[in-house]
């Protein structure tokens, strides 16, 4: 089965930060498109997930967790920025899903984000896949 | 004669703002892309990238109380020796080389900001000047 849905964070009538106003970009700065596979939820990242845009995906994750949701594969191929903020929240992420018996496996990463993933050894606490197909299989 | 090296320089100032870290990493990548007398690689580009952020978004929570964010200052400077990156606040006055080293075998969610900045950059120099934090970290080129 898949179904899909699309999540902007950070867009010009949502302030990620508590402050009035419009993003100065003028652009959505995350957006995570979700599709299930075989009771896995997909959740597609594009933009940038930092200080500014991970409250939006923290409170994205409870949500899917609280709601029975804890099979969760992030797929990072467009993702163009990630930064210690956005490394917290998938660490956040993973342990929400563990605590509900689920997991976080993290798909489809650049050359650059293995290198940040190798540097924390987050490559050690992640379930890392070259493809979404692997990680799904993976559960 | 030898001709002096090049050196092109940059700067922004920008209110201390989670919302604005997205422009000066922006800025960052466009500099270092364009203002390196060398073709600089993906991974040494992203390196520089995540150093703004990371020492920006410092800036902007902890050295300003909430609601009170005044300007910070991103000046960058490259040369064929060097890429300096340096961050002038008003903020409490903070020195990150105190800070204690996070545990990796223990990630917390936190705590990787400065890691980062100390495994990313040769050096991180800080100073405090006229009520100025000033903090400058190098990446030697050559």
């Amino acid at each position: 089965m898949r179904c899909s849905e699309t999540i902007r964070a950070g867009s010009s009538c949502q302030s990620l930060d508590g402050g009035p106003g419009a993003d100065p970009s003028g652009e959505e700065r995350m957006l995570i498109t979700e599709h299930l596979e075989q009771s896995v939820l997909v959740l597609t990242l594009e933009g940038r997930l930092d200080g500014s845009t991970a409250p939006a995906f923290k409170e994205r994750i409870k949500t899917l967790v609280s709601a029975g949701q804890a099979r969760l594969v992030v797929d990072l191929a467009k993702l163009q920025f990630l930064d210690s903020s956005g490394l917290g929240v998938l660490v956040s992420a993973l342990r929400l899903a563990g605590q509900s018996n689920g997991d976080v496996k993290i798909a489809k990463l650049t050359l650059e984000l293995k290198a940040l993933f190798a540097l924390t050894r987050l490559n050690k606490v992640f379930d890392i896949h070259e493809s979404v197909e692997s990680a799904v299989a993976a559960f | 004669m030898t001709p002096p090296p090049v050196t092109y320089d940059a700067a922004m100032e920008i209110r201390a703002q989670l919302r604005f870290m997205p422009v000066l990493v922006e800025f960052t990548r466009l500099f270092f892309e364009s203002g390196l007398p060398c073709p600089v690689d993906k991974q040494l580009l992203y390196n520089f990238q995540l150093t703004v952020s990371e020492a920006c978004t410092n800036v902007v929570r902890y050295g300003y109380p909430p609601e009170h964010s005044e300007f910070l200052r991103l000046e960058l400077t490259a040369s064929p020796k060097s890429a300096v990156i340096r961050i002038h606040d008003q903020g409490i006055p903070f020195d990150p080389n105190t800070a204690a080293e996070p545990d990796l075998d223990r990630p917390a969610g936190h705590g990787l900001g400065i890691f980062f900045l100390r495994r990313l950059m040769d050096s991180m120099e800080y100073c405090r000047v006229d009520g100025s934090n000033i903090l400058t970290l190098t990446k030697l080129l050559a």
